[in-house]
Formats: structure tokens, C-alpha cells, sequence
């Protein structure tokens, strides 16, 4: 019997699992940049942007 | 082996599906938020940010609530299988019971061990070990799924095991048949993927509570932007596996695809229904249209079904009274085989019974050419073979339609997460609060269709429902019947309850590191 598929089928599995939380963390970094932003404009209002260029670099 | 009182068969049947709806209120949510938790926690490990493991403790409390009312209904149907349903447990005990026995014994305790470290271990065990945990729970938790969607594929599909004559019972011939057999491993992809997809639609409508409600709004944020990801990296792959169900059942049971398609008349290059009304006054031997009103995608249902446009779909005239040309045979003939079966294996026992060895051969032999036909020998008429159509069309396109609208969500919440102006969009928070019974809903939908589908058999082409049952009152099924309606509706609504009160309460915010 030939159980190939099968196999690959199951390992998908954990792939999911890995992709799904790769995934998380690549928006999270996102987000948190979002955040850092939402805080300096709280702050600074327009001038954050000169406060932390490297920001609005990110944001583009 | 004989037919049992009818009533008998409804209360079982009966109890057994409140018993699994019940518990599949529960379980997929497990199953999902397990590794929801997982990956916060790791965030909290790798981050070293307070903040996240205070967000991880909130949702592992909810997950534990759950965990402890979905543990009481799952041990219930365990027993069930002896108390109401010895005959199926003496037919097919060998091979059923292997996987229910690893789930218990490896997946189950592993969970259940681990779950203890998880919940009360924060303080006592090191941030790595207590994260081995988490991420063991899930684990754990994910393979006692397994072993459990094993046995039920293996039902839908029965393969690795052979009938032994003289025990009048199934026997296991190739344990990884049953564990590598299509069936099992795409029942148990889809439903676990199904749960995940329930768990992140969880956390988004609780998490878009508060942000209604204008409060924990960093968390909410947060926990949205974490479940939206999951949920779209997985309902995208619950839709592959999704299409790999229906292919198996195209191939194993093209009775129940039929009814999940309200197809009667069998065609090449099938449409597929995504919205249709049935129409309740159709019969199979009439020419009624089977539907009042239906949206079709051309062609949808022979790609689904064998990845090919031109693909020959049988419908339930062809499944039930045969076609010749497409080499289809009908019930009845499958019924005559069948009934030569049962007499081939009766004349065997007689034979054996008077120690006569030639009249026992030769009854074998005439058992074994008709041994695959066995449990239609059982049923009483050809139209016996086609489950409940509109319970099961009505079932699918539930899950389908709902299941495709938690793809646009996620995207659209995700997309206004990462543009900062989810909180500002009530309509989407209302949307991420309102999916969240749609999400149970579309749960117990794929189950019914699963099982309301491959009516009438226990065992796909085996044993039909109506001989699986314990030789028992149907008064004492009946009586237990209303005693777990009573208690496991006693059960959500303390899950309910509880769970309501910890999320008003809310999650214990820490500042960032």
C-alpha cells in the first residue's frame, strides 16, 4: 500500500501550525509599529514623524 | 443478528447525536484556542513583555472553563458505544477500540497532565517548561482528535480489517490502513481546522466586545490582531481540506454527496449549488424539479468532486435503481447479494454447528463472493439507502456559506487591524461579535452532515444503523435521553455563565517591559 498522501496530508499539519505563527508574528511587527506611531502622534502630534524618521520610513 | 424495535433505534440514535452535539459545542474551541494560547505565550517567551503574559493567562482561563464541561460530555459518548450500541461494539470492538484506546491512553493523558502544568504552573516550573506545556496541551489535545476522527473516517470508509464467519465480527488486518485511510486523515484535518477557525472567531467577537464596549482596548487590539492572522492562515487551509472531504466522499459515499447536492438525476459536468431552497414535495421516482430556487455555479460540483469539468456525477436515481451504461449497480441488486450474504454466512453456522466440513466450505465460498454486499442484506427497501436530503443539503450549505464568509471577515478585520481603524468601524466589531454563534453553527452543520449523510449505515455499506444498537427497553434510552438534555443543558449554561462572568470581569493588564 502506498500511504504517501497520506503522510503528506498529516504533515501538513505542524506546517500549518509553524505558517499560521510565522504569520502572527510577521503582523505583530507590524502592529507594534502601528502602536509606536499612534503613541508619538499622541505626543508629538505631526512632529513625531521628525522625532522618529526611521518610523515613517517603515510606514511607507 | 436481527432488526431491532424501530423506537428503540430512534431514542439511541437520538441520544447519541444530543450527546455529540453537545460535546461538539465544546470541543473544536479546545482545539483551536489550545494553540491560540500557545502562540501568546510564546510571544510573552520570546518578547519577554509582562503584557503578554497576562493576555495569555485571560484566555487560558476561558479555554479551561471549556476544557472541564466539553471533558464530561466526551466521556458520556464513550459509554454510549457499550451501553446503547453493544451490537456495533461486538461487530467492529477490534478495530474501533484500538484507536479510542491510544486516544485515552497517549493523547489524553498526555493533555490532561500537561494541562495541570499549564494552568496552575506559572510560578512553579521555568518559562520554557511552561511553555513545553502549553504547547504540549495543544498538542495533546489535537491527537486525542486524531484518534478519535481514525475510528469515525474508518467508519465512513471501512478498510484493514476483514469479517471472521465464525465470531460473526470484524477483525483488524493493517492498523496503518486505518490510521493512513482518506477518510480519516481528511476528517481530521478539516474538523481540526474547522476548530481553529472557531477559536480565532472566539477571541474576535469577545475582543470586539470590549472594543464596543471601549474598554481593554490594547488588549482587544492585540488578541484581534493575533486570532485574525490564525484565523485567515487557517480557514484558507480548512477550504483544501474541505475539498479533499468531498472528493473522498465522492469516491465512498456518492450517496451522501448526492443528498449534500439535492442531486437526483446524475450528469457530466455537474453544477454546483451555492444557494438553493429544496423543494419539499419531491420524490425520487417523480420529475419534479428538486428545487424551488437555486443559485448554480456550472460545473462546480464535478470539479469538486473529481477535479475534472466533464466529470460524471451519479444522482440518487442512478445510486438507488442503477445504470447499466455507467455501470452503476442498483440497491436492489446490491439488497440480493446482500441477502445471499446473510444466508451463505447462516448456512455456514449451521454447517459448522453439525461438523459437516464440505457443507461448510462451500458456504464460505458463497459468503466470500458476496461478503462486500453483507449489511445491504439487511435493509428492507432500495430507497432505504438515501439518508434525510434536506437535513443534509440544508447541514452542508450552512457550513460552506459560513465558512466562506469567516474568509472575508478575517481579511476585513485583519486589514482594519493593521490599519489602525478596526476600533472605529462598529459595523466590523458587530460583525466580529455576530460571527461567533455563526461559527457554532457552521460546527455542528459539518457534523450533521457527516453523519444525518452516510444514514442509513453505522459502517459505510456494513452494518446499518437499525442492527447496531444494545437489545435494551427504549423506555430506559428515552429516560436518559431527557437526563442529559437536562444535565448538558445544566452544563452551558454554568459554561455560559461562568465564562460571561470572567470576560466581564476582563483580562488584568500589565505595563510593557
Amino acid at each position: 500500500m502506498d500511504y504517501t498522501e497520506a503522510i503528506l496530508w498529516y504533515a501538513a499539519w505542524p506546517i500549518l501550525i509553524y505558517v499560521a505563527y510565522r504569520f502572527v508574528l510577521l503582523n505583530l511587527h507590524h502592529h507594534a509599529k502601528m502602536e509606536r506611531l499612534e503613541m508619538l502622534e499622541e505626543r508629538f502630534g505631526d512632529q513625531c514623524y521628525d522625532t522618529d524618521p526611521l518610523l515613517k520610513e517603515d510606514l511607507k | 443478528m436481527e432488526h431491532l424495535d424501530p423506537s428503540l433505534v430512534d431514542w439511541s440514535r437520538a441520544q447519541f447525536a444530543l450527546t455529540a452535539l453537545y460535546h461538539w459545542i465544546f470541543v473544536p474551541l479546545t482545539l483551536g484556542l489550545t494553540f491560540i494560547v500557545a502562540i501568546m505565550e510564546s510571544i510573552y517567551v520570546k518578547t519577554g513583555d509582562e503584557w503578554w503574559k497576562n493576555t495569555t493567562k485571560f484566555w487560558m482561563g476561558l479555554l479551561a472553563i471549556n476544557f472541564a464541561i466539553g471533558l464530561a460530555t466526551g466521556i458520556i459518548m464513550e459509554f454510549e458505544f457499550g451501553t446503547n450500541w453493544s451490537n456495533y461494539s461486538w461487530i467492529v470492538g477490534d478495530i474501533f477500540g484500538a484507536p479510542l484506546a491510544i486516544e485515552g491512553l497517549m493523547a489524553f493523558f498526555m493533555e490532561s497532565t500537561f494541562f495541570a502544568i499549564m494552568f496552575f504552573g506559572w510560578e512553579k516550573v521555568s518559562k520554557r517548561a511552561h511553555l513545553l506545556s502549553t504547547w504540549l496541551v495543544a498538542v495533546g489535545s489535537n491527537l486525542s482528535a486524531l484518534w478519535i476522527l481514525v475510528a469515525n473516517g474508518w467508519m465512513q470508509h471501512p478498510v484493514g480489517m476483514h469479517f471472521n464467519p465464525d465470531t460473526a465480527r470484524n477483525e483488524m488486518t493493517d492498523f496503518w490502513a486505518i490510521l493512513f485511510n482518506p477518510n480519516a486523515y481528511s476528517k481530521f484535518l478539516h474538523t481540526i481546522s474547522g476548530g481553529y477557525v472557531l477559536a480565532a472567531l472566539f477571541v474576535i467577537a469577545i475582543s470586539s466586545w470590549y472594543l464596543l464596549k471601549k474598554r481593554n482596548i490594547q488588549f482587544a487590539r492585540r488578541s484581534i490582531m493575533v486570532a485574525a492572522s490564525f484565523g485567515l492562515i487557517v480557514s484558507l487551509f480548512n477550504v483544501t481540506t474541505g475539498d479533499d472531504s468531498a472528493r473522498q466522499v465522492a469516491q465512498h459515499q456518492p450517496v451522501k454527496l448526492a443528498a449534500m447536492e439535492g442531486l437526483y438525476d446524475g450528469k457530466p459536468g455537474a453544477e454546483i449549488v451555492a444557494f438553493g431552497i429544496l423543494n419539499p414535495n419531491k420524490k425520487i421516482n417523480d420529475t419534479q424539479d428538486p428545487f424551488l430556487f437555486k443559485l448554480a455555479i456550472p460545473y462546480g460540483l464535478s470539479v469538486l468532486s473529481y477535479h475534472k469539468l466533464d466529470a460524471y456525477v451519479p444522482g440518487l436515481k442512478q445510486l438507488v435503481y442503477g445504470d447499466k451504461e455507467k455501470q452503476i449497480m442498483s440497491a436492489q441488486g446490491k439488497m440480493d447479494r446482500g441477502t445471499k450474504a446473510v444466508t451463505a454466512l447462516t448456512n455456514y453456522k449451521k454447517a459448522k454447528a453439525s461438523k459437516d466440513k464440505l457443507a461448510q466450505a462451500a458456504a464460505l465460498k458463497a459468503f466470500d463472493a458476496d461478503s462486500a454486499y453483507l449489511g445491504y442484506g439487511y435493509l428492507k427497501a432500495p430507497e432505504e439507502v438515501i439518508p434525510p436530503v434536506a437535513t443534509t443539503f440544508y447541514a452542508f450549505h450552512t457550513m460552506v456559506i459560513f465558512g466562506s464568509w469567516f474568509i472575508l471577515l478575517f481579511m476585513i478585520i485583519l486589514y482594519l487591524t493593521m490599519t489602525n481603524e478596526l476600533h472605529t468601524k462598529r459595523w466590523a466589531l458587530w460583525a466580529g461579535v455576530l460571527s461567533l454563534p455563526m461559527g457554532y453553527a457552521a460546527q455542528e452543520a459539518g457534523w450533521i452532515t457527516a453523519e444525518v449523510g452516510r444514514q442509513p449505515w453505522a459502517i459505510q455499506d456494513m452494518l446499518p444503523v437499525g442492527m447496531a444498537t444494545s437489545n435494551i427497553s427504549s423506555g430506559s434510552v428515552m429516560i436518559t435521553f431527557w437526563m442529559f438534555a437536562v444535565l448538558f443543558t445544566a452544563l452551558l449554561i454554568a459554561e455560559v455563565s461562568i465564562m460571561t462572568t470572567q470576560i466581564k470581569i476582563g483580562p488584568k493588564e500589565a505595563k510593557h517591559v
